[in-house]
């Protein structure tokens, strides 16, 4: 186990997503959804580090078909990362009437910080439903998980939830948080993907130095 | 200039001065000409340290005669005790560097919240003296390390040791005993993350933690090199005499690692420069100048022409930089004495009268002088300097793409003119490097580099987008356009901010052949407060930070409040 501040992990994992393909728009949301996830006592890191690793990732990376309201992978399924910032971004266009359902996603908890974002963009309560398990966020920020959420969901659907009353969900954490061994080695090895090979010219180039500090 | 106001209020002042534009101000040239003012971050410190008078303290001084060993200095505020924990090493001349590639230096610090117990203190031993190698943890909110200026460090300890005290014209040559190489903050290898601490008043500003930290690592410096005198010599060695003491500062020397900080942080940036440019134009606003007010700033440029003599540097386009400051300073003064505040609205045409005759240097330098006499108006736009970059990251996806296409137009009007098909318009890549894990510039040409760039030109990347955006339709909105177009997602979002936030976005060319890196460093440590920037390389700068403030058994309001120039010596 390590501790790592929050903006360490922001920044790790930003970069394994960077260097797992993502774009740096998407790697910067990937890093913004782990810190929401971690301060509010959700595993996001290893969920992160899961679906970068996917062998099915790869895939996800060609943007997704958004015909009639059904989002489905131009690859083979969605990565919640991808799949998860459009839900942020079309949060203003969700309305009464209909619904979005999202098809093949892979670690889905991740969606749950955009889902959040969402509500609070759209400003009803909105509902993340996996028949299995659901999530509830308000426009408060509150939220509540109700079952299990799975490592993938064959269908998820997000709508607008009017009948809910007032209810409060987990509070934030602001301290550092423990990470397991296996998921930060598997994010800095992406993460390392992001970092050039040092040369000497560049050593000496880049940094702008060579010159002494005995003075 | 200004005879057809027709909106004065009852003070028959200007409200509706406009800002200066973000086209005008946001270009690097002049963000490498910035200096100080009332609302850099070292000032708002020191006055409010004075006006709630925080005490200051040393516990612990377990340092041996060969300067190895530790120090503890507290500091307690109304609400909280901060600890600076030094350690005090004998550095090896040969090991001396200021890159990031150092593995020692000649001290190493951490700023602790709260008072350390013996715990704490080995904790910190295990790990402070190894810097970026070792963890610190969420008790520790700064991690900083610092090296000697050799040559005037070893001659104060010996004048010291010899029982005299060093000669000023000596110590102003270099400015500070030592400089520091790096402090780290904000959740750096473990430290506590900023967001745990912002909402605590005295740290809520901007950099206020870190500032805290190095002026109390300038009482540290002092007390070595009277310790090693002392050590040296304990029949001669005398004390180090507080008003020489003031002259010296804490030099400090930075590379490309905080280049990338002001592109990363639009929000920040955006909020820095609009508190300086209200600044500047509540006082342009003014339709009259007082006697009192102009006696402070006929005093306070007399002093920054003191300061500009005393700003050494071997950069040669700096040093030209810098001897055209001295002139404007001298024109600034004569222009004055002829009675250039006589007439209405004197500030605004004193500013008009700068921006047309003087350097980019000297018109800055002449605007910083310009809030010199009106704390009263200005200091508590200290309190708008901080920024919630969280709240501003979700991209608006309802936005039609007409509207994009807009504002991009509005305002990235100095990329449509740059050609990013030739390759001197990006021949420099911003990347990470495996070594230290510290930004660098390199060429694009460089193969090994090429694949690895990170997101800091945002000029072409919006560029980029614009021409993407041609073959969309007006209508389409940018959920849309995202979810085909994932990797035109960061310049999406940054031109949305820019459109809230007008002075987020350099308006310039940050990946160019004609890209100066220390431009922006110089902006960043202007609003630090920082003086006398001697840069040795295009991308390598060094400082003084606190040269001339008062130690805190002088530090009083009063003193808060005027040592940033240097005093005029009596006759």
């Amino acid at each position: 186990m390590a501790v790592l501040s929050l903006n360490e992990l922001e920044a790790l994992c930003r970069k394994a997503a960077r260097g797992a393909g993502l774009s740096w728009g998407l790697a910067e949301e990937a890093g913004k959804a782990v810190r929401w996830l971690t301060t509010h006592q959700l595993q996001g890191a290893p969920a992160l580090a899961r679906m970068l690793q996917s062998a099915d990732f790869a895939s996800s990376l060609g943007g997704i078909d958004s015909a009639g309201g059904r989002w489905i992978s131009n690859g083979k399924c969605l990565n919640s990362i991808s799949a998860g910032a459009s839900i942020s971004d079309h949060a203003r266009l969700i309305t009464d009437s209909g619904e979005i359902t999202l098809h093949d996603v892979l670690e889905p908890l991740l969606l749950v910080p955009f889902l959040s974002r969402a509500a609070a963009l759209n400003g009803h309560d909105l509902l993340l439903d996996f028949e299995i398990a659901s999530v509830l966020a308000s426009p408060a920020e509150s939220f509540v998980i109700d079952g299990e959420i799975p490592q993938t969901a064959a269908r998820a659907a997000v709508r607008i939830c009017q009948e809910t009353g007032a209810w409060q969900g987990p509070t934030t954490v602001l301290e550092a948080q423990e990470i397991d061994a296996t998921t930060l080695e598997q994010l800095e090895a992406l993460a390392f993907l992001t970092y050039a090979p040092s040369t000497e010219s560049s050593r000496l180039a880049g940094a702008g130095a060579g010159l002494s500090d005995n003075d | 200039m200004r005879e057809l106001h027709t909106h004065s209020d009852v003070n028959g002042n200007d409200p509706g001065t406009a800002l200066r534009s973000p086209e005008t101000v946001m270009r690097l040239a002049r963000m490498g000409s910035m200096h100080q003012s009332r609302l850099s971050f070292m000032r708002v410190l020191l006055r409010r340290l004075a006006s709630e008078n925080w005490k200051f303290s040393r516990p612990v001084w377990n340092i041996d005669s060969t300067g190895e060993g530790h120090a503890v200095y507290a500091v307690m505020g109304p609400a909280r005790t901060y600890s600076l924990v030094a350690f005090a090493h004998d550095l090896p001349d040969e090991m001396r560097s200021d890159r990031v590639i150092a593995t020692a230096w000649d001290a190493t610090f951490a700023l602790f919240d709260g008072t350390p117990d013996e715990g704490d203190i080995a904790r910190l031993a295990l790990n402070v003296p190894r810097q970026e190698a070792g963890r610190v943890s969420g008790r520790e909110l700064v991690l900083a390390r610092a090296n000697r200026s050799v040559r005037l460090f070893d001659y104060v300890r010996r004048c010291l040791g010899e029982g005299i005290q060093p000669d000023a014209r000596e110590l102003d040559s270099v400015g500070y005993l030592m400089r520091t190489t790096a402090v780290y903050g904000s959740g750096k290898f473990g430290a506590a993350d900023r967001e745990s601490i912002c909402e605590r008043p005295e740290l809520a500003g901007p950099f206020q933690v870190e500032m805290l930290a190095v002026y109390l690592i300038r009482l540290f410096t002092f007390d070595i090199v009277e310790h090693l005198a002392q050590c040296d010599s304990p029949s001669t060695a005398v004390k180090f005499a507080t008003t020489l003491r003031e002259t010296l500062g804490v030099g400090n020397s930075t590379g490309l690692g905080m280049a990338p900080f002001l592109i990363n942080h639009p929000v920040l940036i955006n909020n820095w420069i609009t508190a300086r440019e209200t600044a500047i134009a509540r006082v342009r606003s003014l339709r009259q100048a007082y006697a009192t007010e102009i006696a402070i700033f006929g005093d306070r440029l007399r002093r920054a022409r003191l300061s500009a003599d005393l700003w050494h540097t071997d950069h040669p386009a700096k040093s030209i930089a810098v001897d055209t400051l001295r002139t404007d300073l001298a024109r600034l003064e004569q222009h004055v004495a002829a009675g250039a505040l006589a007439s209405t609205f004197p500030w605004d045409v004193l500013a008009v009268w700068a921006g047309e005759e003087l350097s980019l240097e000297g018109q800055e330098a002449a605007l910083s002088l310009i809030l010199e006499p009106y704390g009263a108006l200005i200091d508590s736009l200290a309190e708008t300097m901080k920024a919630d970059e969280q709240a501003q990251f979700p991209i608006n996806g309802a936005m039609r793409l007409r509207e994009l296409k807009q504002l991009i137009r509005e305002n990235y009007n100095f990329a449509a003119s740059i050609d990013f098909s030739q390759p001197a318009s990006q021949s420099r890549i911003w990347y990470t490097s495996q070594e230290k894990l510290e930004p660098r510039l390199g060429e694009r040409s460089e193969p090994v580099i090429a694949g690895y760039e990170q997101p800091l030109g945002t000029a072409r990347d919006v560029m980029a987008l614009l021409q993407c955006l041609a073959t969309w339709p007006d209508e389409d909105t940018v959920a849309k356009l995202l979810m085909a177009e994932p990797g035109h997602r960061h310049a999406v979002r940054r031109a949305q901010i820019v459109q809230r936030f007008p002075y987020a976005e350099i308006r310039d060319n940050t990946v160019g052949d004609g890209l100066f890196p220390i431009d922006l460093l110089r902006c960043k440590l202007s609003f630090f407060g920082a003086t006398h920037f001697d840069p040795k390389t295009d991308r390598w700068v060094r400082i003084a930070m606190y040269r001339g403030a008062p130690t805190p058994e002088n530090l009083t309001p009063l003193t808060a409040e005027d040592w940033v120039y240097p005093r005029l010596s009596a006759g």
